[in-house]
């Protein structure tokens, strides 16, 4: 044990019932073991929330501009938010952020599961860390106590090892553990952070900047129970979630996510062979209803979430695996996988083996890297050995090949062999070979892109380009979500004043109105952290930030909460560096295709570039794509230090 | 239906509204509908309502449902389920 700090001097402000937050923010810094405590007032609460917004003021205001994101000087930041752990249903998630080794920009990824509503019961409504440990170490956190203990015997495992070994040596079962794998360990651009060995906050390589610390885990234990202000309005909105869950979030519970992955491909939504083709024989073979009867023990769930949409899949004596993971099995310790990993690892690489498809998702969560940005870097990598691209001597991955993608997730983790090149993420990689190697990269703002296709869901290929993460299809409006009348997304449009359905294809003025507020939505989500899939109205949100703040909230104010969001987000790219023309996608989310659903269709760069400019205006930004001070001041911005 | 040339029908695979076919059925006879009106302005006076998020193929082309059917469509429905 290295250090040790007993930090409550009261209890967390949620004990006297004043608030759903703790009113302690921890601070670490490795380089020298010192810990301390923000404590901010309820105003900064009622400004930002948390998640998001927390990450994003951190970022703005404690760390200095341009710093190397593997450097010491950068921040890695675990913020859930004011609904985290919380009764309201969907609120058991979290948000990871820092700067991103992968795209030099923002980190924000938020993950499911446990740990954040553990972190909060234990007192501390986030977690910022700077500086660098000597050597390996994990945070032990329990009821307002901070220990950082030495993670010696624990750099190299995987992740299901870990979690277990940890409970082990501190004697507690329930202890919840984020952590790296050998991905973070390795520096690996795109690795992950995992939670409860399974959840993933995922995108933009927060895992590497977690292993550059030195920081193996953050194990989290706590008895205080999260209290909100008002119960009585709280337990309204969970009275209509338990009335209406089961129709509305059907889907969810019947099949998750998987069961989107026939329609997507059938609608021209999945990408396939790294952008090229426009149909992929087979397909069905990923979709849950082969996947169920095949692989699907059982369901799982995160805190407090009635849904269920979680898979768990096992199979036994089926020998996939190579390497550390002695694969007869797939582990249901690891999950089981989404449609976007289904999407990256499977038709994109031209992967139609649900067997194969499983077990790279499970080596993703074993050694914690985004599945997403596994998936497109290897199918890019698959495309450049195909055109004789990949550097002399390098065979490279093959498309369809599923034992040649499997041995590239265990090259990215161990940075070994063609590895090495392929952990730096495509868009590196890419860099490195050439301008015919440029061609068919799929990236936006340097981040493999998401699997919703940029040339069918446009207005979605417009968020692509802008977002502060890189490509990122969550905090964004989903074109062919809106299309219809009834859901969340036009309940919420409607309320705003925006004509609904909106028109499939295409962006215009119309998709840009619904675009600005669907996003603010979404990052208001990312703030308080909400899981995307429960379809809550403004009213619900207006009710449960209320309750759980003592306020009297409003749509208004969930607005703002969002675009405070995006704008801080773009004071951190242009701080960082970042200018207008940086907000582009790389060439093969312009490359239309010959065949299947979406044949000839999809934006041109001057058509991007041109709506790119209708949205500056429409935020109050400048033709650089610079908030004004009008903007803000509007927003309660304009003080924000950016260094 | 009104007495509309042949050559001015489209047609349109109503019975997977509410329910997809699996892999193995043959698709039943589609329902011929006159051309010149959009996906939705011809469901409206069928009086079908469209389950949440369904998506139209076109000739095998997504197609959103304010598309004009000419001569000749054939569409089907495909059901959008959510999720990231």
């Amino acid at each position: 044990m290295i250090g040790i700090t007993k930090l409550f001097t009261s209890g967390p402000a949620f004990l006297d019932g004043r608030s759903a937050y703790t009113g302690q923010i921890l601070r670490i810094d490795l380089t020298d073991g010192s810990i301390w405590v923000d404590k901010p007032d309820d105003a900064f609460y009622r400004k930002y929330i948390g998640g998001r917004n927390i990450i994003l003021h951190y970022l703005l205001n404690a760390m200095p501009a341009q710093a190397d994101p593997l450097g010491p000087d950068n921040l890695l930041i675990f913020a859930p938010g004011l609904m985290t752990g919380t009764a309201i249903q969907g609120a058991g998630r979290h948000a990871v952020g820092g700067k991103s080794p992968l795209t030099g920009a923002l980190g924000s990824s938020e993950a499911g599961g446990w740990w954040g509503a553990e972190l909060k019961q234990a007192g501390f409504d986030a977690v910022v860390i700077q500086g660098r440990a000597q050597t390996p170490v994990y945070l032990w956190i329990k009821d307002g106590n901070v220990e950082i203990r030495s993670a010696d015997h624990l750099w190299g495992k995987l992740t299901a090892d870990v979690q277990e070994q940890i409970r082990v040596e501190l004697g507690d079962r329930k202890i919840r553990v984020a952590q790296i794998g050998p991905a973070g360990e390795n520096l690996v651009r795109f690795a992950s952070v995992m939670h409860d060995v399974n959840r993933a906050a995922g995108r933009s390589g927060l895992g590497a900047v977690m292993g550059s610390k030195n920081l193996k885990a953050i194990a989290v234990r706590g008895s205080f129970s999260i209290g909100v202000v008002d119960k009585k309005r709280m337990t309204a909105v969970q009275k209509w979630v338990n009335q209406n869950y089961k129709t509305q979030m059907g889907w969810a519970i019947a099949a998750g996510t998987s069961g989107s992955v026939k329609f997507n491909h059938d609608a021209g939504a999945t990408a396939i062979r790294n952008y090229q083709q426009g149909v992929f024989e087979g397909v069905e073979q990923l979709d849950a209803a082969k996947l169920f009867p095949l692989l699907i023990r059982e369901r799982d769930t995160c805190n407090k979430c009635p849904v269920r949409c979680k898979l768990v899949a096992e199979f036994p004596n089926e020998t996939v695996g190579i390497d550390d993971i002695t694969a007869e099995t797939i582990d249901g310790a690891y999950g089981g996988p989404e449609y976007e990993s289904i999407g990256a690892l499977g038709p994109l690489c031209m992967v139609n083996d649900p067997i194969i498809v499983t077990k790279a998702n499970e080596l993703c969560a074993a050694y914690g890297l985004d599945t997403i940005s596994t998936g497109g870097t290897i199918a890019f990598a698959m495309e450049a050995a195909e055109k004789d691209l990949l550097p002399a001597g390098e065979t490279g991955p093959r498309f369809g090949d599923g034992a040649s993608l499997l041995e590239s997730i265990h090259q990215i983790a161990h940075r070994r062999g063609l590895g090495a090149w392929m952990a730096e993420g495509s868009a590196r990689m890419a860099a490195r070979l050439g301008a015919a190697a440029m061609q068919i990269l799929a990236v936006g703002r340097g981040q493999e892109l998401p699997l919703h296709d940029p040339r069918l869901k446009q207005t979605m290929a417009m968020g692509y380009a802008l977002s502060a993460t890189g490509a990122d299809h969550m905090h964004n409006l989903n074109d062919t979500f809106a299309t219809f009348e009834g859901g969340d997304i036009a309940i919420r449009l409607r309320e705003m004043g925006v004509e609904v359905p909106l028109p499939l294809w295409g962006i215009s003025e119309h998709k840009i109105e619904g675009f600005y507020y669907e996003t603010a939505f979404k990052n208001f989500f990312d703030c308080a952290v909400i899981c995307h899939f429960y379809p809550y109205e403004y009213r619900h949100m207006v009710e449960a930030i209320s309750a759980a703040g003592g306020w009297e909230f409003t749509t208004d104010e969930i607005n703002a909460i969002g675009l405070r969001a995006i704008n801080m987000g773009r004071l951190f790219l242009l701080r960082e560096g970042f200018r207008a023309q940086d907000d582009a996608l790389s060439a093969r989310a312009f490359h239309k295709l010959s065949d299947g659903p979406i044949a000839g269709k999809g934006l041109t760069p001057e058509e991007l570039n041109y709506w790119l400019k209708i949205y500056y205006q429409r935020m109050g930004w400048d033709e650089q794509g610079a908030p004004t001070s009008e903007t803000l001041s509007a927003l309660d911005l304009l003080l924000t230090n950016i260094g | 239906m009104s007495s509309a040339a042949a050559g001015s029908l489209a047609f349109i695979q109503l019975e997977q509204i509410n329910r997809q076919p699996s892999v193995s059925e043959n698709a039943p006879a589609p329902t011929p509908v006159p051309a010149g009106q959009t996906i939705l302005q011809v469901l409206q006076s069928l009086e079908i309502n469209l389950p949440q998020a369904a998506i139209a193929l076109v000739n095998g082309k997504t197609c959103d449902l304010c598309y004009v059917l000419q001569p000749g469509d054939q569409v089907r429905f495909l059901l959008q389920i959510s999720g990231g």
